[in-house]
């Protein structure tokens, strides 16, 4: 090796190494003409040597950081490098990928100014795992770290380009409006309205008139005419909750609008166009509706184009840190309060528990919270005790409730039994997740008294 | 017709996402009858990309687009001319001349070669793509072995 490098001239050395390090780099002239673009750089940007050269940099690189933050550009014009300044650059298929640009400026023999150097790193892969990490999936307004609300939260942006009709189940308090609106304001109709209508809070006939409309005189007390929620959509979204209540007289209407696009008000002898996009939404599961006969097959397919669950909070337990202090911080800006944040244990308490109710329970939890707690961090006194009890069958169960211990007890009952569920009861599965020896794992089966046959 | 370009000194603005400023034009009988500078919003491309949707362009022409605002982007009725690079002057000129815009203006790495299709499919094919054509050139070993 030592004898062939002492052989090489010094530019072929240099374009040598240039050519066998993981870093990008190229060069430009003052013009900001690329001059020499390296074989990393080629593989970075997925931009050839060919096409990268004699090419506006900004052009062959396309980074954030070109248009009025360019660490090149700040270096020619200060003399001074650049080290690790972090953006991104937009590839062929529209990714961003995350790039740390170092600069430096480039002299000739005389010290003449000839131009930049630029060099960068792929920080994709490790802004993927920070991003893993530290920050949340997101579409929208939905923020979650849950794998369980992965699915979902991958396929809001392409649901929200689409047309398509969508139905969203998932249990009550789950988000399912929240999920609706989202969608909604991703799509092309976010300037339209977005009007949402609970299928089961009212009587047929009501909704009936809700829905459609109905002009003077078609009823008595119809004094005047009177547009319904598919004609204030408009190009809009029309949310229809709970559609599992709908009676099968009103799920013909609704069939033949999402057959036809049309509709009539009550008491009118035209039909109305319906342009605005359809999400129903149901906590019941629909297919068995169809089966038992309470709901049309044909309805459940024109409503079934894109399906959506909400996962129940149970199943997403990671996302409660980051929704308990996104309801802190709404009741803080809501009732111009400044409490804290939450105290340890009155968290560990709350990722304990099972939350039937899902998110909206929890949100009524932290709402009770700030009622009692005046200043500084929700603490375990705060929340209700219903939450605070311990697990029946638990140890604790019989000794009262309350205290730290209890509370410690009553989550690690809580995490062993969801491991040992999820594992099918394999108590070597189980401690492997749980990151404990199997030993370790029957000694505290027995204390919490967790029945191992189960 | 209403043209709608990002620009960045007098040239096709190089990503979108962080585009700063629009120009608005108005063709008749194939000459440029107005243009307004306006700055775009800060707050995102998303934004961006409404702000702009609201003055009803018939055509949008812009630099490097990520893939989700694209996606986005294609559901607007205008024809949407993403990955583009120019001098406006140029742009325009061709675009009255052909109504359409040809490789010439393609961003590098960007040409329709690569653009068989756009956002997601796009990317696939550009991944499915045999080494020689991308790069010009065989795989080295270091890259058969990470493959």
């Amino acid at each position: 090796m030592t004898a062939h490098s002492s052989t090489l001239p010094a530019a072929t050395m240099t374009e040598a190494i240039l050519e066998s390090i993981s870093e990008g780099v190229f060069t430009v002239d003052n013009q900001w003409r690329i001059t020499s673009f390296n074989r990393a750089a080629e593989q970075i940007t997925g931009v050839t040597r060919a096409e990268a050269l004699q090419q506006r940099c900004y052009e062959v690189f396309k980074s954030s950081m070109c248009e009025g933050n360019c660490p090149l550009r700040a270096t020619l014009t200060n003399n001074q490098p650049i080290i690790n300044r972090a953006g991104y650059f937009i590839n062929a298929a529209g990714e961003r990928v995350a790039v740390s640009v170092s600069t430096a400026v480039l002299k000739d023999a005389e010290g003449r100014v000839i131009g930049g150097a630029e060099t960068f790193r792929d920080l994709s892969e490790v802004e993927t795992l920070r991003s893993a990490l530290n920050n949340p999936a997101q579409a929208g307004r939905m923020l979650s770290h849950s794998p369980a609300m992965q699915p979902v939260i991958n396929l809001v942006p392409d649901v929200a380009a689409s047309n398509s009709t969508v139905l969203i189940q998932g249990e009550t308090g789950t988000g399912k409006e929240l999920l609706a609106k989202t969608i909604h304001e991703l799509s092309p109709r976010a300037g339209a309205p977005f009007v949402a209508v609970n299928c089961g809070a009212l009587p047929d006939n009501l909704l009936e008139s809700e829905l459609f409309g109905y002009k003077k005189g078609a009823f008595t007390g119809a004094t005047q005419d009177k547009p319904g929620r598919f004609a204030l959509a408009g190009n809009g979204t029309l949310f229809l909750d709970e559609i599992g209540e709908v009676s099968p007289a009103l799920q013909v209407r609704l069939l033949r609008v999402l057959q036809e696009q049309t509709f009539e008000p009550l008491g009118s002898t035209k039909s109305e166009q319906c342009h605005a996009r359809i999400i129903a939404a149901t906590h019941r599961d629909l297919t068995e509706l169809v089966a038992a006969g309470s709901f049309r097959q044909d309805l459940f397919y024109r409503i079934h184009v894109v399906d959506l669950t909400m996962p129940p909070l149970r199943e997403r337990s990671e996302d409660i840190d980051l929704l308990v202090n996104q309801f802190i911080h709404h009741f803080n800006q809501q009732q111009g309060r400044s409490i804290t944040g939450i105290h340890s244990q009155a968290l560990a308490v709350l990722r304990a528990y099972r939350w039937p109710g899902n998110i909206r329970e929890l949100e009524n939890v932290i709402e009770r919270a700030f009622v009692l707690c005046r200043e500084g961090d929700i603490e375990l006194r705060h929340l209700p005790a219903g939450l605070n009890q311990p697990l029946s069958g638990s140890p604790a169960a019989s000794s009262g409730s309350g205290t730290i211990t209890d509370s410690r007890r009553s989550a690690e009952r809580q995490r062993i039994v969801e491991s040992l569920e999820r594992h099918q009861y394999n108590r070597k599965a189980t401690a492997d997740e749980l990151g404990i020896h199997k030993t370790t794992l029957y000694r505290k089966m027995k204390a919490l008294a967790i029945d191992p046959q189960r | 017709m209403k043209v709608a370009i990002t620009v960045w000194q007098q040239r096709v603005s190089p990503v979108f996402d962080v585009s700063a400023n629009l120009l608005m034009l108005s063709l008749h009988d194939g000459k440029i009858a107005d243009e307004q500078a306006i700055p775009l919003p800060t707050s995102g491309p998303a934004a961006k990309l409404a702000f702009i949707a609201a003055l009803q362009p018939d055509v949008l022409i812009c630099g490097a687009m990520s893939a989700q605002i694209q996606h986005v982007a294609e559901t607007h009725p205008w024809q949407l001319y993403a990955f583009m690079k120019g001098s406006v002057r140029r742009v325009m000129r061709a675009l009255i001349a052909g109504g359409v815009l040809a490789d010439d203006f393609s961003l590098p790495g960007c040409t329709a070669r690569n653009r068989c299709c756009t956002g997601n499919k796009w990317a696939q094919c550009v991944a499915q793509e045999p080494h020689e054509k991308r790069f010009g050139r065989p795989l080295c070993q270091s890259e058969k072995n990470e493959n």
